[in-house]
């Protein structure tokens, strides 16, 4: 009888004791919400790549819920294998070599000339490679279209068109354009980890090579250059994952000669109905992604043991140039040239010009914006009167602010529940859980959620078509950004602070609400501005996902180019971008804070 | 009566094998100035915040006065907040979005003090503290010893019966640390409450607790005041871990043809004797004739190294082949080679059997 007695005093207090320190609570709802917004979609997948799927029996035969090996078989080994795999697998990994082999001489070359040189002008150069960081990653299809389109699609001319310049084929679409832009949006990604990895590389290793009498270009190629060895991998890996991760510039530019990569391929399973291939592809783009990053984190990890870094008030050593300095000032300027100048004008005066790029007075018009019958677009009205574009900002801009507040305020609490529980096993679940995204190729992601999320499901219903899908979709898909904000930032500031709170005997909530939120303010809008940001320019993710009704400025520019109006394509695109930067700018002159300080891959 | 009573306290943490805390046993009397003292990792910042409730022991009992903070029998526990303790943090932990003043009036908030009570209270604790002027700035603005001083405010503002201190000054640079120390005697002399303090640093635990309680690996080592603690070390960790320099020691078995010189004078402890101790100071190097007596032990060693410390000479000797260190305060000139005598009060002779604990008296 007493051993009752104790036993329930002991419940009761066990359960007083949970109650006054909801951390525990909150905690368990967070793993269970993510176990299903980030598992369950990825296994109703897996699930799909085997039974058949209500429009799938055409290709399977059978009825829908019976297992199949079908659309493996047709992914992997059938007549149109080459067609949805093989050759886009193959272009991918053409792609993604090229690319590199551009982008990191391209991005390490400037990093060196900003780090460890006296070029001129190095200040504003190194914020002008800021810029990809807020231009959509397909900016560069976008423009590159508007220059050299050829009459093989309709709608509106090219630029060199306009001057009496037809560009063949291979020069307008397919591989070549699409290594270029792709190219040229992924170097200064290349840039930033070289950079940040010469800064960070220790002076005395050069000044020990140097006191033992090594002249400077031993100590480039047997010093300098074997120790960005990580960074260069890193960046080849970055890029691979980025290639692989990327819709837009594929779809622009290859569609129109069936130059069909990965993510495309996905997307055309996806649009002729196949829902078990689209799995089938999904799953292995899914497989690639966690083996890139894995490599990545493994080969990260080597490099902390390689490189020592953190020597207070370490002072960069410049190369002087001397006299080849005009023609390594010419070099970058043409880089930065080719590679921004050129793209930005050319957005901005097409959307101001009949006859793109020919810049004559009569030739100059405002019709693009604000006219209400638009030369060769039948039916469209000018970009600021036009209910489509007006629409599609309205929904980006309400889907990527819920988004980025929603896993803004998603990552703080997984920041705090993680670092306040370290050593609980759910702590760590909850961390690998809120990172796992991160290894999905977004496009994969979203074809995950649509097979979850296309019937009900228990309490869940069908969202299919609905703007909330798009916003959960995006929120899962940033968090690892957020929560990995919230997780430094909860690092830092650790357990101290809310401990003196509830020493000075402050319950849970006035924590919350006075110590913990406050403090953790500038991580916060970090933990928000970066999802913004990326949500804006959000492509791959949202292309499957959006209906007539859910059309956002991004997806809205694809059908402007399927179209051929690359004057409403580009206006969009500019439109974005100048969101994204009123936006940004609003938000650090608001909260004091700087939004950016953690951006980075 | 408000007294501490931590008794048979165990605490493993989650994903760790080793016992964090073993069986603590610990009654601290009402207006006393415990330190916990012990290496990094014995345990002692877990004792502390198991007695304000941060961490929740995995059995044993709390008390304060005769409420039960702790039961690990019937799991009761009274949260952190309800426990009107304080504590001041290592790293202070002031809220950097805060001013000065508003740091030090948040626990008061919390309490729901009145306003024009708690306006002052705060004037009265920084006239205390001796911190005028800092009332609008906020925490980065200031230097390290003033932040230690509005963390300690902080607390102190609340009168707890229970002020916890953990490492207060191990972030201070050595003059200011110094300084604070007289400061926390002098106001643990004015507000009589009782004060527990965490430090690995012997000197902080001698200079200021009324007892020291030595802990290592968890367990409790020894409870005494801190000169019983000095001369009576209950076993070889504590006479090794007090005193600076430390201790001399040397196994029976290395230094076989010294220990056949000493151990006659304790016959009894013959059997049992396994380590042999010296404090440095007890070490007399060619004492005058009048400091030696006839029963003390005498040998001869010849000098190592000469290492003067301005107010004190320490010098490295060797007796048979063992190496000591002698702390000398009056002038000497040795050079190293130099053969002299040494003299020792048998009294002074520590003796440890195998498993490390004293057996002479």
């Amino acid at each position: 009888m007493q051993n009752i007695n104790l036993k329930i005093t002991r419940a009761k207090n066990t359960i007083k004791n949970g109650m006054n320190d909801p951390t525990t609570v909150i905690m368990v709802i967070l793993v269970v919400v993510l176990a299903y917004l980030v598992i369950a979609p990825i296994g109703s997948m897996v699930i799909n790549t085997f039974t058949v799927g209500v429009r799938d029996s055409s290709v399977s035969g059978g009825n829908v819920g019976d297992i199949t090996g079908a659309f493996y078989k047709r992914v992997f080994n059938s007549r149109v294998s080459s067609v949805y795999f093989y050759k886009p697998l193959m272009r991918t990994l053409f792609v993604a070599i090229m690319v590199s082999i551009i982008a990191i001489p391209l991005g390490g070359l400037l990093a060196w000339f900003m780090v460890k040189t006296d070029l001129p002008g190095k200040k504003w150069m190194s914020s002008l490679m800021m810029l990809p960081y807020i231009m959509p990653s397909w900016t560069f299809a976008v423009v590159w279209l508007t220059i050299f389109k050829n009459r093989r699609l309709g709608g509106s001319a090219g630029v060199l068109e306009s001057f009496g310049f037809t560009s063949p084929d291979w020069l307008a679409y397919g591989a070549f354009p699409i290594i270029i832009c792709e190219a040229f949006h992924l170097f200064p990604f290349a840039y930033s980890l070289f950079s940040n990895s010469l800064k960070s590389m220790d002076i005395q290793l050069e000044e020990s090579a140097r006191i033992v009498g090594a002249p400077r270009s031993v100590i480039t190629r047997r010093i300098i250059l074997p120790l960005m060895l990580p960074a260069t991998l890193s960046a080849f890996l970055l890029i691979f994952t980025r290639v692989i991760g990327s819709f837009g510039t594929p779809y622009i530019l290859g569609t129109g000669v069936k130059y069909t990569i990965l993510p495309t391929s996905l997307y055309a399973a996806f649009r002729s109905g196949e829902t078990g291939v689209t799995a089938v592809i999904a799953v292995c783009m899914i497989l690639v992604g966690v083996m890139l990053i894995s490599l990545d984190s493994f080969l990260l990890k080597d490099n902390k043991r390689f490189v020592t870094i953190g020597i207070k008030g370490s002072i960069q050593r410049l190369t002087p140039l001397g006299i080849k300095k005009p023609f390594f000032v010419s070099f970058v300027l043409i880089v930065l040239c080719v590679t921004i100048f050129i793209p930005l004008f050319t957005l901005v005066t097409s959307t101001l010009t009949i006859l793109p790029g020919v810049l004559t007075k009569e030739n100059l018009t405002l019709v693009y914006w604000i006219g209400d019958t638009l030369p060769s677009m039948p039916g469209q009205l000018g970009l600021l009167r036009n209910p489509d574009v007006l629409g599609s900002v309205v929904n980006s801009l309400k889907t990527a602010v819920a988004a980025a507040v929603l896993s803004g305020f998603v990552g703080i609490f997984i920041g705090y529940v993680v670092i306040k529980k370290s050593h609980s096993m759910s702590g760590k679940f909850l961390k690998q859980i809120s990172f796992m995204p991160y290894l999905v190729p977004s496009i994969a992601f979203a074809a995950a959620n649509i097979s979850l999320f296309a019937v009900r499901r228990g309490p869940v219903p069908a969202l299919y078509g609905s703007m909330m899908l798009v916003v959960i979709v995006m929120a899962v898909k940033y968090l690892p950004y957020a929560s990995r904000s919230g997780i430094a930032a909860m690092m830092q500031l650790g357990n101290d602070p809310e401990e003196a709170a509830q020493i000075c005997g402050a319950p849970w909530r006035k924590r919350i609400t006075r110590i913990v939120v406050p403090i953790m303010k500038g991580s916060l809008v970090g933990g928000i501005m970066l999802p913004f940001i990326t949500a804006m320019k959000e492509q791959s993710l949202v292309i499957m996902l959006a209906t007539p009704g859910t059309e956002l400025m991004t997806t809205q520019v694809l059908r402007y180019t399927d179209y051929g109006y690359m004057q409403l394509a580009n206006g969009v695109v500019l439109m974005i971008v100048i969101l994204i930067i009123v936006f940004k700018l609003v938000i650090e002159k608001l909260t004091g804070a700087q939004a950016t300080s953690g951006l980075g891959r | 009566m408000t007294g501490i009573e931590l008794i048979n306290i165990n605490k493993t943490f989650t994903g760790s094998t080793i016992k964090a805390v073993e069986n603590f046993t610990l009654t601290i009397p009402q207006g006393s100035f415990i330190s916990l003292l012990g290496p990094s990792g014995c345990g002692k910042t877990t004792t502390l915040r198991m007695l304000t409730g941060l961490e929740t022991p995995d059995e044993g009992i709390i008390r304060l006065g005769d409420k039960v903070l702790f039961n690990g029998e019937t799991k009761e526990l009274v949260p952190t907040e309800k426990r009107g303790m304080g504590l001041v943090f290592q790293s202070y932990a002031l809220w950097p979005h805060m001013t000065i003043e508003q740091n030090i009036s948040f626990g008061l908030e919390m309490q729901k003090v009145p306003k024009e009570e708690i306006a002052g209270r705060i004037e009265k604790i920084i006239s205390l503290l001796r911190i005028e002027g800092l009332e609008k700035r906020y925490p980065n603005q200031l230097s390290g010893g003033q932040q230690q001083r509005i963390a300690l405010a902080r607390m102190m503002v609340l009168n707890p019966h229970i002020l916890l201190l953990d490492e207060p000054l191990s972030n201070l640079d050595a003059k200011l640390r110094l300084e604070m120390r007289a400061e926390l005697k002098r106001l643990h002399r004015e507000l009589k409450n009782t004060v527990i303090y965490v430090t690995h640093d012997q000197m902080e635990a001698m200079t200021l607790s009324t007892e020291i309680a030595v802990m290592s690996r968890g367990k409790l080592q020894q409870y005494a005041p801190p000169m019983e603690m000095y001369k009576k070390p209950a076993n070889l960790f504590v006479a090794d871990f007090i005193g600076s320099p430390p201790m001399n020691h040397f196994s029976i078995a290395d230094g076989e043809s010294l220990a056949k010189t000493i151990m006659p004078l304790f016959p009894e402890l013959a059997e049992k004797a396994f380590t042999i101790g010296l404090r440095p100071e007890s070490i007399m190097v060619n004492p005058h004739s009048t400091a030696a007596r006839e029963n003390f032990w005498k040998h001869s060693a010849q000098i190592e190294t000469v290492l003067p410390t301005g107010s004190e000479w320490i010098i490295g000797l060797r007796i048979d082949n063992i190496s000591f260190f002698a702390l000398l305060v009056e002038d000497c000139d040795y050079n190293p080679g130099d053969n002299v005598k040494v003299v020792i009060d048998p009294k002074n002779f520590l003796i440890f059997d195998k498993e490390g604990t004293r057996i002479s008296r």
